[in-house]
């Protein structure tokens, strides 16, 4: 509450303080999305538990039992620091709750903020945002022995900047903050190394390389799963948070999306299109992704519209998403569902107070940041390096970012963004399959005896089925069936046929059926889908 | 230099036991078993109970987890547990019957114990269970299995588990099994007779159970109509979504792919309840070094890889080649093949993964071969199942009397009119006759008591200590194993799957200066040096099989100063040795 007002106050006098300020703590988020629900017709959900204990939570809106109704996931935060994905999210929720979205009537809405509660209760308090039992990362047999550690008492570990004659790190002369890699090629010599704040317990010359825990839950998914990875765990979705997780959207049938805000980025921009998958496939079915290149642009229109008037236009988010056995990548190319996933937002490199001389564009990004750092933060995002006595290493320099900085937007960005993806999200309410009769005709052959013909046509953006989805065979076809009255033989046809998939914007099938009607009664066509409706037609019958 | 000698410590002495058959004279065994039939699964916990009662300083009963409908999966922990507890010793899984139909695996399986307990008088045996553990599950799916029992089924169905499965994607689950129309309990096939001209097949004229195919000089007057079943849900197709319909032995975590690149896959590593708790067992105990999966038919020994996506190192493969060379003698008619080269593509599949993902040495064999209806190979009677119908209704005849054949009878179908419907009933083809079972079962339990007789055994076999002067002493060991198996496969070395051995210098009064693994005999200095601190040397390769592994320490300490050399391995039993700086002959070992 008191972060809050101080922010309100004095957003642009002077430069806030870093995150945590103004963020929420993890650990009030099962009673803030408890409120959310009780004020807002939502429907709070545990799916499941942490292995420390906490609950994994989802807020549910817009539920309906319409046939074919789709729904949406959104999901934030698996990597446990990137609190600005779950900020963002339980703004979202309490934006559905207070105003509602023209989303909510077209779907079902599923908000997952915080898919991975024990790291972000770590990585709040500054901490390495660690999950899991214990994992073996330096393979000595032993575990979780030597962990970064704070050394010089001010409650973090950050890095250690170490004179070293073969290190490959140099200072840059520009900034003496800045530690960067040498560049041999360029006749660079280094002087330095960096290693993590710690004392090397286990006394194997490395620092910090046995922290505790050690699974990573994005890279615990049985897509591209790192079989051999200790972030990979010792199978796939052996982490429970990502079990549930996985558990949850197989559970719902009727996804028609799901988005996730993490720290991999597929949306900036959408990777190139591939014709087939396979088992190691990176890019999207060509036809799924011209869906994510059309949303893609319409997310960078309103970000750019949300610029202006003195206030420079939220940064794009940056990084690739080439990590091995993700969230995102299992719930596209197994679960068959499109998948949005944005890293939300990264520190600009474009910004530096007036005074600072130009720098090349080749300028390493380190200098850019903390010339970012001295105009969001007045500096206080990274700590500067200082002496201190290393028990094994001797002197040497502490420092460098503080945890959550390069990775979570300033607290005075997070309504912005929170605005920006709610009014994408408010859009896509037009987007999904829709099926829809048209052509019906009905002719009388004599006798009793009928042809119909009928077009089923799907008119929204979304195709049925995404293509990955016809391919993983998961999502169930469109069924059509032809319902005759009591008494009624079907002559020429089949009575029930399946559709694998009508594309967007008017992907389309015909039918034909001859049969014979009694004396009195008539023929009907219903279609039924998981997440494109239902379209029911009757067949008139004029003798 | 001093020579020390380690002494092995001496087991307890084991129990009297009636002399077994082969010692000659009246056989009594303890626990009396028919191996001359198949047993539900009631039957086979039956076994386990009696055994465990019969042997109770040798059995325990586990209960590890539950089937989907409720079944315990009881797995029978058999060792001399007056030498240790069952995790301490190094130790070999088998299992059977993960396919529900594949039965026999269950009997192979739970004779292995029973045959280990009832010969305690052989040398052999007692040191097999004074020093290793054997955990046996008889079925990792027992559901399937009663199901196979419980219901009209086929040599080839049941295969699955029984947990509901949108087999044909139309939102409704297991609605159109095969159905038993002749309501004879078995699912056999349908046959009709058509216009002669319009059939695909005609009758043998030497034995019209047998349908040949038309051709131009003989024209069908038959046609094949599939199993026996009707259409239940009314979509057009026959028995296409029947109970379950998943293959839990492509469910385990190596290299698992999703039910799109792999049949039977289920939605993702250990989502069924069987899977789930033998893989939590597997995880849980690294004790285990040898793996044994008993499936049906073909007669094959198999290991992995199950797809192409990793290499074997060649060290394990020796040792998988001399085991599986070692099993083709045990086995006739077995043949020792790679699963992927020689047999199909699996991903997930059970020993790929307990070896893949585990470090364990793991065989799949494929019980009963076809050449075994008479004892040799006759033409066409090789593949996984026999295909040659004549020779099996010739055994059929002559050796059951016709038993294990549904005469053909006629029935009419509400599809197809009128059609007959019969043929092999489901205990031929896949499951040894009933004579034949206890063969088969000794030769596969022989089979595993080799593979269990190599696993690694590693101990110090010298040590000695060489005054350098000024209080400086260098001592040397050697680690030696007498088995086919290292104590780490290079699979787990390479992919560091467990914990590397490891072998600790303790002695109150000696510090240890430098220490490491030494690479020749004959060169004192030529130590590698361990990145840690040399009281603690690790061993990510282990001791290879009949090989030895060098270490050297130069420690400080007085003349006489005790010390302690410790070897902890996860695959392998753990060893120690006592001795003293300039120590006498009798310094003593344990
Ligand atoms: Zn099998």
């Amino acid at each position: 509450m008191l972060h809050c007002a101080l922010l309100l106050l004095s957003p642009l006098l002077q430069a806030e303080a870093p995150p945590p300020y103004g963020y929420a703590p993890p650990e009030d988020l099962p009673e803030t999305l408890t409120a959310i629900a009780a004020d807002g017709g939502a429907e709070l959900v545990e799916y499941g538990h942490s292995p420390e204990g906490r609950p994994l939570l989802a807020l549910t809106f817009g539920r309906s039992t319409a046939p074919g109704r789709p729904e949406v996931l959104l999901v934030g935060n698996l990597d446990g620091a990137r609190l600005g994905a779950t900020e963002v999210l339980v703004g979202l929720c309490r934006r559905f709750a207070e105003s509602g979205s023209p989303l909510l009537d077209a779907a079902t809405v599923h908000v997952v903020p915080l898919a991975n509660p024990d790291a972000a209760a770590r990585a709040f308090r500054g901490a390495d945002p660690w999950r899991g039992g214990p994992v073996d990362e330096d393979h000595d047999g032993l575990m979780d022995e030597d962990g970064p550690t704070d050394l010089d008492g001010d409650g973090l570990a950050l890095w250690l900047k170490v004179p070293d004659p073969v290190g490959r790190w140099r200072t840059d002369e520009r900034d003496p903050r800045a530690l960067v890699e040498a560049d041999a090629a360029a006749g660079e010599a280094g002087g330095f190394r960096r290693l993590r704040e710690g004392d090397d317990r286990d006394g194997d010359r490395e620092y910090g390389e046995d922290p505790p825990g050690g699974e990573d839950l994005d890279a615990n998914f049985p897509h591209r799963w790192p079989q051999y990875r200790p972030e990979g765990g010792p199978y796939p979705l052996s982490a429970p948070e990502a079990r549930a997780l996985a558990d949850f959207v197989l559970a719902h049938r009727h996804l028609a999306l799901v988005v996730v805000l993490d720290d991999d980025d597929a949306f900036e921009k959408v990777p190139k299109g591939a014709d087939r998958v396979d088992r190691d496939a990176t890019r999207p079915l060509q036809d799924d992704r011209e869906v994510l290149v059309v949303w893609s642009k319409r997310f960078r229109d309103l970000r750019e519209a949300d610029a202006g008037e003195g206030r420079p236009a939220l940064p794009a988010p940056r990084g690739g998403a080439d990590e091995r056995g993700r969230f995102g990548e299992w719930a596209y190319f197994q679960a068959g569902v499109p998948v949005i996933e944005s890293a939300l937002w990264s520190p600009p490199l474009d910004r530096a107070p007036e005074s600072a001389p130009e720098l090349e564009k080749d300028a390493p990004d380190e200098l850019k940041l903390l010339r970012w750092n001295d105009v969001a933060y007045d500096g206080a995002g990274f700590r500067t390096w200082r002496r201190l006595d290393h028990p094994s290493l001797g002197p040497v320099e502490v420092g460098g970012w503080l945890p959550l900085v390069l990775d979570n937007p300033p607290a005075s960005d997070l309504p912005r963004l929170t605005a920006l993806w709610g009014d994408f999200l408010d859009d896509l309410s037009g987007d999904f399959a829709t099926l829809e009769w048209v052509d019906v005709e009905t002719t009388p052959l004599g006798s009793g005896v009928f042809e119909a013909r009928a077009t089923l046509v799907n008119r929204g953006l979304l195709a049925t089925t995404s293509a990955m989805g016809v391919r993983s065979r998961r999502p169930l076809p469109v069924r059509v069936v032809l319902e005759l009255p009591q008494g009624g033989e079907l002559l020429a046809g089949r009575r029930l046929q399946s559709v694998e998939r009508l594309e967007g914007l008017g992907g389309h099938r015909e039918f034909r059926w001859v049969y014979r009607l009694p004396e009195s009664g008539a023929a009907a066509l219903r279609a039924t889908s998981q997440c494109a409706g239902e379209a029911i037609a009757e067949l008139e019958a004029e003798r | 230099m001093n020579l020390l000698l380690l002494l092995l410590s001496l087991a307890p002495p084991a129990p009297a036991a009636a002399a077994p058959q082969e010692a000659g004279g009246v056989w009594h065994p303890r626990v009396e078993i028919a191996w001359n039939r198949y047993y539900p699964y009631e039957g086979l916990l039956d076994i386990e109970a009696r055994l465990a009662e019969a042997w109770p300083e040798f059995v325990e009963l586990r209960d590890i987890g539950e089937s989907w409908e409720g079944r315990p999966l009881r797995l029978l922990v058999l060792t001399d547990r007056r030498t240790g507890p069952a995790e301490d010793k190094p130790a070999m899984w088998v299992d059977g019957n993960v396919h529900g139909n594949e039965v026999q695996g269950g009997e192979a399986a739970l004779y292995l114990a029973w045959w280990l307990l009832e010969h305690q008088d052989n040398p052999r045996a007692k040191a097999l269970l004074e020093t290793r553990t054997f955990y046996v599950l008889p079925s990792q799916n027992p559901d399937g299995r009663d199901h196979w029992f419980d219901t009209a089924a086929t040599a080839h169905s049941s295969r699955s588990g029984v947990r509901p499965y949108d087999d044909d994607r139309d939102g409704l689950l297991d609605e159109d099994p095969p159905n038993d129309l002749d309501g004879d309990g078995e699912i056999t096939m349908m046959r009709k007779q058509v216009p002669l001209g319009e059939g695909t097949h005609r009758l043998d004229p030497d034995d019209p159970r047998i349908l040949l195919p038309a051709d131009a000089d003989h024209p069908g007057d038959w046609i094949l109509l599939g199993s026996e079943g009707v259409d239940d849900d009314g979509d057009g197709r026959i028995n296409e979504d029947d109970v379950g319909g998943y293959d839990m032995n492509r469910n385990w975590p190596a290299d698992w792919q999703p039910r799109y690149l792999q049949y039977g896959a289920g939605d993702y590593p250990f989502s069924f309840p069987e899977t789930a708790a033998i893989g939590k067992f597997l995880i849980e105990h690294p004790n285990v070094a040898a793996v044994q999966s008993f499936h049906n038919a073909g007669g094959m020994i198999l290991r992995g890889p199950g797809a192409e996506y990793v290499k074997y190192p060649r060290s394990d493969v020796r040792v998988y080649d001399r085991l599986g060379k070692e099993g083709e003698a045990i086995l006739p008619f077995y043949r020792y093949m790679v699963i992927h080269a020689d047999l199909y593509t699996v991903h997930g599949g059970f020993v790929t993964w307990t070896y893949e993902g585990l470090g364990i040495f793991s065989f799949t064999n494929e019980l009963w071969a076809p050449q075994q209806y008479y004892g040799k190979d006759r033409e066409g009677s090789g593949g996984w199942f026999a295909r040659n119908t004549k020779d099996q209704l010739q055994f059929v005849d002559d050796l059951l009397l016709g038993e294990a054949y549904s005469d053909w009878k006629p029935y009419h179908h509400p599809l197809y009119g009128d059609v007959e419907i019969g043929g092999f009933k489901r205990q031929h083809g896949r499951v040894a006759p009933s004579f034949m079972i206890e063969e088969m079962c000794h030769r596969n339990a022989m089979f595993c008591i080799r593979h269990a007789e190599e696993i690694a055994d590693v101990s110090f076999s010298r040590v000695e200590t060489e005054d350098l002067g000024d209080g400086l002493w260098r001592v040397t060991a050697v680690l030696r194993n007498d088995r086919t198996m290292p104590s780490r496969s290079a699979m787990a070395a390479e992919h560091e799957i467990g914990a590397p051995d490891v072998v600790r210098f303790v002695g109150d009064g000696v510090t240890v200066l430098t220490g490491g693994v030494l690479r020749d005999a004959f060169r004192p200095e030529r130590l590698e040096l361990p990145v840690r601190r040399p009281e603690r040397i690790l061993l990510r390769s282990g001791v290879p099989g009949h090989g030895v592994v060098r270490l050297s320490w130069i420690v400080e300490g007085a003349a006489g100063a005790p010390f302690r050399l410790e070897y902890e391995a996860d695959k392998a039993d753990d060893t120690a040795f006592e001795g003293v700086l300039g120590g006498t002959d009798d310094a003593q070992g344990d």
